[in-house]
């Protein structure tokens, strides 16, 4: 999963970025309106985490903008409190709405919900044959068993389990596995694939050769 | 009830109405008493003059023993002389059978004293000679008696008869009189209808009293109305001045502006602390998250370091925020404990300058200091913040290349300090608001260097503490010239002494 932190309160963006790398996702960010307008646009992320005060653009503009191209899912992380600026942002085509100060725990599982909902998925758990994906402990079981992945692979399962009997391209796996920062080798997906087919089961994936792949529903 | 607006204008004007029906009705009264009681005395006084002038006509033995006499009846012993026996009074004659010749001349005051109305009395007369004899009465069983009146003519009421009383020719006394307790009666009757309709004027006019206090008291009583609904969350209420008279009309709209202005900083002060807890919230979130991520799984320890390091600054933040707060806190109740002694602004900004110039020069801006002696009346500390405070500005919206220069002079018995800067200059649109809490004309620019949106309202705050004021000249991409004025110390001869005592205190200003 990809996810685009806006903040341009320099400590808290590092901590956002930090503490959303170790859950696994992948990070990119924004320092102030303009530059996550350009970010946002660009790239289909699964969401973003935008604060409202901030410089050249405010977050409100940035909503707005993204909201004429994309329907990427958004989490507004606001010292603002009031009742009518959280309407606004709900109203404004935010998925939801986070107070400053926050507790990363909850910032992850309303993170997490919202990715859920985007893709059509209510429940926590995606089941598929014998194996169980745990979206909020990020574990995966096989017939009970638990299977231990990288964050990289289970992002990988992730995501192709949360789009399961879609064909998923090999790009759009870069786009949503790796954050800017991270050095994308061409066959790194490949070699996650093949790792989780040895941990899950050779059918778990199919590849469509030249297309991407696909876990069949 | 004593302490009601309405009442007591009631009780005052149900005082002044009972005072002037009362005198009203008195005055009446009296004047009806006197005019009646006149007119018998005309009428008495009359009859007597006219009994006078018969008298006149006749010789004064005569009098004493033709008219004195009585006629005799046929039985009647007494010699012709014979004095009236004052235990047998002369019987009752009519005036008609009054046999002596002069008689005659005495007919026409008894007509004149025929009774007026149905109720008025007959009147009588007397004549007494000067040894105290009765000389003639009719009727005689009316005759009270000698009197000799100590002037010529002596009015007197004599149980519930009114006489006129004058000296007669030949030492004889005059006694004309009539009984008017008809007259009493109708003064008392006149007394209880004037009793009467003063009661109906006083209800009448305590009824209308009663209804203009009212319709006066009204709008007051939509005042109160106004008032009650105001308080703290709801300053929106206002008094429809529409229909008000003039007087209240002025004090209505008074009070409806104090409440707009109530209102309007009721809203700065939500504002205010609106802004002061979102300030304090972007540290205690970095404080928070770097915490709980430090905390979420074993660290090394550069990056334990890095999180201590964090908070540290997150810690710093907010205490110079807290501390912003406590100044302006302070400088709103007037606690802005200024120790104030004369103070060379020169040597302040000299030191402020020399604080500052290794941040100007981060910032490739030159910082100088141009300034003559300016002896001010105020706590160095806190002019220091000032200085300070503007040259950070200064530094802060200035350009790579950009100079700042802090001018002082003393002029028309105020010091001055003036900070001139060729920086990014203020748009006119933000320079009204330049001074207000929390408002910043650049965002990023201002927090990413620290600033807490405080600055200049510290400035200000202090400034006018010291009763001087601060003044801002700016063009866009131009730059800025802040400018403070603080007053002089009261005394000239204060200039020439030593800058500072210790504690800051002056021994001839305590």
């Amino acid at each position: 999963m990809r996810v685009l932190v806006v903040e341009d309160e320099a400590d808290l963006r590092r901590a956002l970025v930090q503490s959303l790398d170790e859950t696994g996702y992948a990070v990119d960010q924004a320092s102030d309106g303009e530059e996550g307008i350009q970010k946002a646009t660009t790239w289909d992320y699964d969401a973003v985490v935008l604060d409202i005060m901030l410089p050249r653009r405010n977050g409100w503009e940035v909503l707005q903008t993204l909201r004429q191209s994309k329907r990427t899912p958004v989490l507004i992380l606001s010292a603002r409190d009031a009742l009518l600026d959280r309407i606004r942002g709900l109203d404004g085509g935010a998925d939801d709405y986070l107070v400053k100060p926050f507790s990363f725990v909850e910032l992850h599982a309303r993170l997490r919900a919202l990715i859920r909902r985007s893709v059509g998925q209510a429940s926590s758990i995606v089941q598929i044959g014998g194996i169980a994906i745990d979206t909020t402990k990020h574990t995966v079981t096989k017939d009970g068993e638990t299977v231990v992945l990288t964050p990289r692979e289970y992002a990988l399962v992730e995501l192709l389990a949360l789009h399961r009997g879609r064909l998923i391209s090999r790009t759009l796996i870069y786009d949503h596995i790796f954050g800017e920062d991270d050095s994308s080798l061409s066959n790194l997906v490949d070699v996650h694939v093949s790792h989780i087919r040895k941990k899950l089961g050779s059918g778990f994936i199919s590849t469509r050769r030249g297309q991407g792949y696909i876990i069949d529903g | 009830m004593v302490k009601s607006l309405r009442w007591r204008l009631q009780i005052w004007q149900a005082a002044i109405l009972g005072l002037v029906v009362i005198g009203f009705g008195t005055v009446i009264y009296f004047q009806v008493q006197r005019s009646a009681l006149d007119e018998i005395d005309a009428e008495l006084l009359g009859g007597a003059r006219i009994l006078e002038g018969v008298m006149r006509t006749m010789p004064g033995d005569l009098l004493e023993h033709g008219f004195m006499l009585p006629p005799r009846p046929r039985n009647d012993r007494r010699p012709p002389n014979g004095r009236p026996n004052p235990d047998r009074p002369a019987q009752p004659r009519t005036l008609s059978s009054v046999p002596e010749p002069w008689d005659q001349a005495l007919q026409l005051p008894p007509l004149m004293l025929q009774p007026r109305g149905p109720q008025d009395q007959l009147a009588y007369f007397a004549i007494y000679s000067g040894d105290r004899r009765l000389i003639k009465a009719i009727p005689p069983e009316m005759a009270s008696g000698w009197y000799m009146p100590r002037q010529p003519v002596q009015f007197r009421v004599v149980d519930f008869r009114r006489e006129v009383v004058l000296h007669g020719p030949h030492e004889t006394s005059i006694i004309v009189g009539k009984d008017i307790r008809p007259q009493f009666d109708r003064m008392r009757w006149l007394a209880i209808r004037l009793a009467l309709t003063g009661l109906g004027v006083m209800g009448v006019g305590l009824m209308g009293g009663w209804w203009m206090s009212g319709s006066a008291i009204r709008p007051i009583q939509q005042i109160n109305q106004t008032v009650a609904k105001i308080n703290a969350s709801n300053l929106a209420a206002r008094i429809d001045v529409q229909m008000m008279d003039r007087e209240l009309r002025d004090l209505a709209t008074i009070l409806n502006s104090m409440w707009s202005r109530l209102e309007q900083a009721f809203e700065q002060q939500v504002r205010f602390t609106a802004d002061a807890s979102h300030e304090l919230r972007t540290p205690i979130t970095v404080l928070l998250s770097h915490a709980e991520l430090a905390l979420a799984r074993p660290r090394s320890a550069s990056e334990y370091q890095e999180t201590i390091a964090t908070s540290l600054r997150a810690g710093e933040r907010m205490k110079s925020l807290v501390e912003d707060l406590l100044v302006l806190a302070r400088a709103d109740a007037g606690k802005l404990a200024l120790r104030k002694h004369p103070v060379d602004l020169k040597t302040i900004g000299e030191e402020a300058v020399s604080m500052q110039i290794p941040i100007a020069e981060r910032s490739g801006v030159k910082l100088k200091c141009d300034g003559q002696r300016a002896i001010a009346w105020g706590d160095s500390e806190r002019l220091s913040q000032v200085a300070t405070n503007l040259i950070g500005n200064a530094i802060r919206y200035n350009r790579p290349g950009g100079q700042i220069t802090v001018t002082t002079m003393a002029s028309d018995g105020q010091a001055i300090l003036r900070v001139s800067d060729t920086g990014v200059g203020i748009s006119a649109q933000d320079i009204p608001h330049l001074f207000e809490r929390f408002y910043r004309v650049d965002q990023a620019r201002s927090r990413a260097s620290g600033g807490s949106g405080l600055g200049l309202a510290i400035c200000q705050s202090i400034v006018e503490a010291h009763d001087g004021s601060i003044v801002v000249q700016s063009e866009l991409d131009v730059g800025s010239v802040f400018e403070i004025r603080i007053p002089q110390p009261p005394n000239k001869t204060e200039i020439n002494k030593p800058l500072t005592l210790p504690g800051g205190i002056d021994p001839t200003w305590h």
